[in-house]
């Protein structure tokens, strides 16, 4: 891609002043920048230096308005690296240490960035850009593990996972356990990550509450996926031992299939216990994983749950048969309850806990961890590793920019879901341009707006004219205690407000639009989009002007979303007493 | 390179936006589940959805390739028929009717469509199929893929479902488990409306798009112009889409939108302009084909004069003439009242109109208040429109009201309507009838109605019958002759009247209900000379 290098080269310098904006916001306040600073950096990772922040303006503005030679400024920057590189290394008073590194960095901040402006033929920002935000995008997808606390419940889960895993892999035990979280915690990460770890792979049934919602099909799964991984026909052995004359869903009747496709395809749930006890002679040990647990305790007397962990406690360790490990993984916290006798005496009553991270900080840990991904290989793109360094910077500005700091606790204080981070990081990336190319807390203030705990009807104000007119009606006529209305009344009310505004017409973009002439039209999209729900089913003798409705949007939401439009003939009619 | 963002962006106008977004959402591995929401236009945002991802698929990288189905779920109303669409187009395959509409079979020639596990092992052998398709040929690209997840090694697939509202109706057990696999929705209802309870599936990653602004409108419209123009060969022949009429194309436009303000949708909108624009440079196109004609004589037709874009003079007088009809066009397009070439048919400017002096010109005149007519009442015969004309004072008076309103007092005077000003004590006013819906009335109340408006508007139109002596003797003969019920149960036959009561229901009047709205009601009235508003217990 050829990109001209004047351009480029305005782009980063602005870049670079901005990030020095940046340190300006967070140095001008009065109160004793030091102060400020230590505590930033003691809050601040241990990982990561926080040169750029210190890059006092004072000290960058003479360098860039003096011509500094060239030659000089590079190996400078070159030199300027390693007390980088040793800041990162967890200086033992970073108060200190930041105190003497504040003399040195400024020049090598100032000049780090520039150094690619020097050097035009090797920049392409588009390029650097998007591998990054490839990069960036399957680091959200599979978030690096950033608590180090050997003590946090993800990793004791890890452990006793892997250690029970093994138990089953290695010594042929059958084990059961429940891996118990909140949604987002990492509960089928640390399964997948213990099962990819283990000596020996192990045969894997993945079931899903959600997918097999009978037992059935729950058994019809099964025999698929060990079919696959076996390359035995289970479903048919099992058929043949019960000599079932069933037709084979390889059949060739497709009449038959359609009109009645389940019976005809589904094994009868008297063959479950025959296919389950199959599970430990198998040539390898079993994991049987259930996602949704708490939906397999929905099924009817819970039989695959019995069947499999029957199979599961009276697996005896030995040469001929191999291990079964049955992993449940469910949100549900008493889970454990739903079970009824015979299954709960089977099971092993192990429950390991996972949990999101628990401190705001390990927040801003995980987006320093996404945001700047482990294993950067994108080394054809970037040789010289300057982009890298760059980036680098404007990642930590931004998670040194107080705003950012505010919205990702605000965040964390709502939900500690790390998927909702992970929104709000992917918004954040996807809004990166070439002219903006780094992270800033406005891109996550408008992302956190997106993204995080949105308002109901956000698009009111979207609406076409009449569909608002219809809107305010709805709102008046409810106010004049009729909260359920039809067609009929809303039109009267908007015909008459009309009427009433004659003097004044309605104007759009300054031309007159009179009376909106299709309100019917725009009660159907607003019925359309569920903002209108109908409160009886429609019935054949009723005009369709007739059928009562109410508003599922407030008067308050109605209010904004005029305010929004700034139309001056709603805001008054809406204020208008009825 | 054909999928830059940049390039994409350009090819949808107005919505560089969304391109860029889903662009840079899906040249990486996207979120597992976006919802996309547009209040106003969701199909153009589908379009635009589709042709990105499409662009995206033909990309030289093959690691980022995209592989989208597509699926409406009206369309794909039951669980079958979306497994098959979406295995069909990510295959590639088309149903062909003489191979007796088989699906895609994969290898080892398999139905795929029994049940969600069948379809996700259909979308397994999918992949794999895919991928034996690429491995061929393409290398594995430029980014390395770390992981050895053979899911990215030939890119994503993405399922794009339009009109997901549907789905929690319809296939209220697959939301779910979709929403943990699929990649795309999009919908122009909000997520909160669908999501499941319990908090079954993960949160989506909104996209919300926003309805266009004006200039985005113009230039999205506008851009349909060259697509048009470029389709026809021959520049020469002049024709409604020539591309020397593009400014006026645009000016056009500008006033169009300004005209149809409140419509945001761009499909609607080029709807209204595409019946409107062949109607609106007919003249230009009218004068030039004479200009040609003229100059035939002398030359031969190999250098035609090309058609030249007109003069601000005419564009103005065009654009005052039609003006009015941007409007009407506007009234009876935009709810479909008719189609766009008929009302272009009735529209259409007169021969030559351009030649005429501008004092002539009129503009295209406004048909004026949109007739809905219903064929049904046109011709009914005089009885049965008193008939209907006293269904609908039986369903809107309340019952109580009825002697008063047509009791034969002494004094005519004594009449009296429902009293407007006693609504401020009591806490809610009650709603009128007339919005609230037809109330049903007994047969007995119909009729006695009925003899009313005949006595009062019937009378003196019959033929003389001097052997009826009392007054009013005649009206009760002609209300209890047959052919009145008769015409009773025809009107509720053709739907003009409702009957409420059940047909095999023998104790009691049956009950009906008025079936015309206050409009047809009035327009009635006013045939029979019936002064309706004065016999409405709260006329509106």
């Amino acid at each position: 891609m050829p990109s001209p290098p004047p351009s480029s080269t305005k782009r980063v310098t602005r870049a670079a002043r901005k990030s020095g904006g940046f340190a300006d916001d967070i140095l001008s306040p009065p109160p004793s920048p030091t102060k400020r600073i230590t505590r930033a950096a003691a809050k601040a990772s241990p990982a990561k230096p926080s040169p750029v922040k210190a890059s006092s303006p004072v000290k960058r503005r003479p360098q860039a308005r003096s011509p500094s030679p060239v030659p000089d400024s590079e190996p400078e920057s070159r030199d300027a690296s390693p007390p980088v590189a040793s800041s990162s290394r967890r200086p033992s008073s970073p108060a200190i240490s930041h105190a003497e590194e504040r003399i040195p960095t400024p020049s090598a901040d100032v000049l780090q960035i520039p150094v690619p402006l020097l050097s035009p033929s090797k920049l392409a920002p588009q390029n650097y850009l998007d591998a990054q935000k490839r990069e960036i995008l399957r680091a959200i997808q599979n978030p690096p593990d950033v608590v180090d606390d050997e003590e946090s419940a993800n990793r004791i889960a890890h452990k006793q996972l892997s250690d029970l895993l093994k138990g089953t892999v290695v010594r042929g035990e059958g084990n059961s356990c429940l891996l118990l979280g909140p949604r987002g915690s990492g509960k089928t990460r640390i399964l997948n990550q213990c099962i990819s770890e283990l000596p020996e792979p192990p045969i894997v049934l993945r079931l899903s509450g959600w997918s097999q919602q009978s037992d059935r099909l729950a058994m019809r799964e099964i025999a698929y996926q060990l079919s696959q991984q076996t390359g035995r026909s289970f479903l048919t052995a099992a058929e043949d031992d019960e000599a079932v004359n069933e037709a084979d869903d390889d059949e060739p009747n497709p009449l038959l299939d359609t009109t009645n496709p389940v019976t005809t395809s589904l094994p009868p749930s008297t063959h479950l216990p025959a296919l389950i006890s199959t599970l430990p002679t198998l040539s390898r040990p079993t994991v049987v994983v259930l996602d949704a647990f708490d939906l397999f305790a929905q099924h009817p007397r819970q039989s695959l749950l019995y069947c499999l962990l029957d199979t599961a406690q009276s697996c005896r360790a030995g040469a001929t048969s191999k291990g079964v490990a049955v992993i449940g993984l469910t949100t549900h916290v008493d889970t454990i309850n739903l079970l009824e006798k015979r299954v709960k005496s089977r099971f092993s009553g192990r429950m390991l806990r996972t949990a999101s991270p628990s401190q705001s900080q390990d927040w801003v840990e995980l987006t320093r961890g996404i945001l700047c991904p482990r294993i950067a290989n994108h080394a054809e793109v970037d040789e010289t590793g300057d982009w890298q360094r760059q980036w680098e910077a404007g990642v930590h500005s931004f998670l040194e920019d107080p705003a950012t700091i505010v919205v990702l606790k605000e965040t964390f204080s709502v939900t500690k879901d790390v998927r909702v981070l992970a929104r709000l990081l992917t918004s954040v990336v996807t809004q990166l341009s070439p002219s903006a190319p780094f992270p800033t807390s406005t891109h996550l203030v408008s992302a956190a707006a997106a993204q995080r705990s949105r308002p109901r009807f956000s698009m009111l104000h979207a609406l076409p004219y009449p569909s608002l007119c219809l809107l305010v009606a709805c709102v008046h006529a409810e106010t004049a205690g009729h909260p359920i209305f039809t067609f009929e009344m809303l039109r009267e009310k908007v015909r008459d407000q009309i009427r009433l505004s004659a003097s004044a017409p309605v104007e759009v973009n300054g031309g007159s639009i009179g009376m909106p002439q299709c309100p019917r039209a725009a009660f159907e999209t607003l019925v359309d989009t569920k903002i209108f729900a109908p409160t009886a089913a429609s019935s054949t003798s009723l005009g369709k002007e007739f059928v009562k409705f109410r508003a599922e949007v407030s008067g308050e939401d109605v209010k904004r979303a005029v305010q929004t439009r700034n139309d001056t003939n709603l805001i008054k009619w809406l204020k208008k007493a009825t | 390179m054909l999928s830059t963002p940049t390039a994409m962006a350009a090819e949808h106008p107005g919505y560089e936006r969304l391109a860029r977004e889903i662009y840079s959402l899906f040249s990486a591995p996207a979120p597992p589940f976006l919802y996309v929401t547009d209040p106003v236009s969701p199909r153009t945002t589908a379009a635009v959805v589709n042709s990105v991802l499409s662009s995206m698929a033909r990309s030289s990288d093959a690691s980022s390739r995209v592989y989208h189905a597509q699926i409406n779920a009206v369309a794909c109303f039951n669980a079958r028929i979306l497994y098959d669409t979406v295995l069909n187009q990510l295959a590639g395959w088309q149903v062909e009717w003489g191979a007796g509409c088989t699906n895609w079979a994969g290898d080892d020639e398999q139905r795929w469509n029994e049940n969600l596990d069948g379809f996700i092992h259909g979308l397994k052998a999918v992949h794999s199929f895919i991928r034996r398709e690429n491995t061929p040929g393409s290398n594995k690209g430029k980014s390395k893929q770390t992981e050895a997840d053979p899911a990215t090694d030939i890119g994503q697939i993405v399922l794009v479902i339009e009109r997901a509202e549907r789905l929690p109706d319809q296939m209220s057990d697959l939301l779910v488990p979709l929403t943990r696999l699929a990649e795309l929705v999009m919908s122009d209802v909000p997520w909160e409306n669908i999501r499941p309870p319990f908090g079954a599936s993960p949160d989506p990653y909104y996209v919300d798009v926003l309805p266009l602004n004006k200039e985005d409108l113009l230039r999205r419209l506008d851009s349909t112009f060259h697509a048009v123009s470029s389709q026809s060969q021959h520049t020469n022949v002049v024709n409604p889409y020539h591309p020397s009429l593009r400014p006026l194309y645009s000016q056009f436009l500008s006033v169009l939108v300004d005209s149809c303000s409140y419509v945001q949708d761009p499909n609607e909108l080029q709807y209204i302009a595409a019946a409107r624009w062949p109607g609106f440079v007919k003249p230009i196109l009218d004068a030039h084909n004479d200009r040609v004609d003229e100059e035939d004589v002398d030359m031969d037709g190999a250098d035609e004069p090309g058609l030249m874009p007109p003069s601000e003079h005419v564009r103005m007088r065009l654009i005052r003439i039609f003006k009015p009809s941007f409007k009407t066009a506007l009234e009876i397009l935009y709810p479909r009242l008719d189609h766009a070439t008929s009302w272009a048919a009735l529209n259409g400017p007169e021969e030559n109109l351009l030649a005429k002096p501008a004092s002539q010109t009129q503009p295209i005149p406004d048909p004026g208040e949109v007739e809905v007519d219903d064929g049904r009442i046109a011709d009914l015969p005089r009885m049965s429109k008193f008939i209907l004309v006293a269904a609908y004072l039986a369903s809107t008076n309340p019952h109580t009201s009825d002697v008063r309103m047509f009791g034969r007092a002494v004094d005519e005077k004594k009449r009296k309507r429902r009293s407007h000003k006693s609504s401020a004590k009591s806490g809610t006013t009650k709603a009128p009838q007339r919005v609230l819906g037809p109330n049903s009335f007994p047969l007995d109340r119909l009729i006695a109605i009925l003899g009313a408006l005949l006595e009062e508007n019937d009378v003196d139109q019959r033929l003389p019958a001097p052997e009826y002596l009392i007054p009013g003797e005649h009206t009760d003969m002609e209300i209890a002759r047959v052919g009145i019920y008769n015409t009773i149960i025809e009107l509720s036959d053709i739907g003009l009247l409702h009957r409420t009561s059940t047909a095999e229901k023998l104790d009691g009047p049956p009950t009906f209900k008025c079936g015309i709205s206050y409009k047809m009601t009035s327009a009635l009235a006013q045939q029979l000379d019936i002064p309706l508003d004065d016999l409405l217990w709260d006329p509106a």
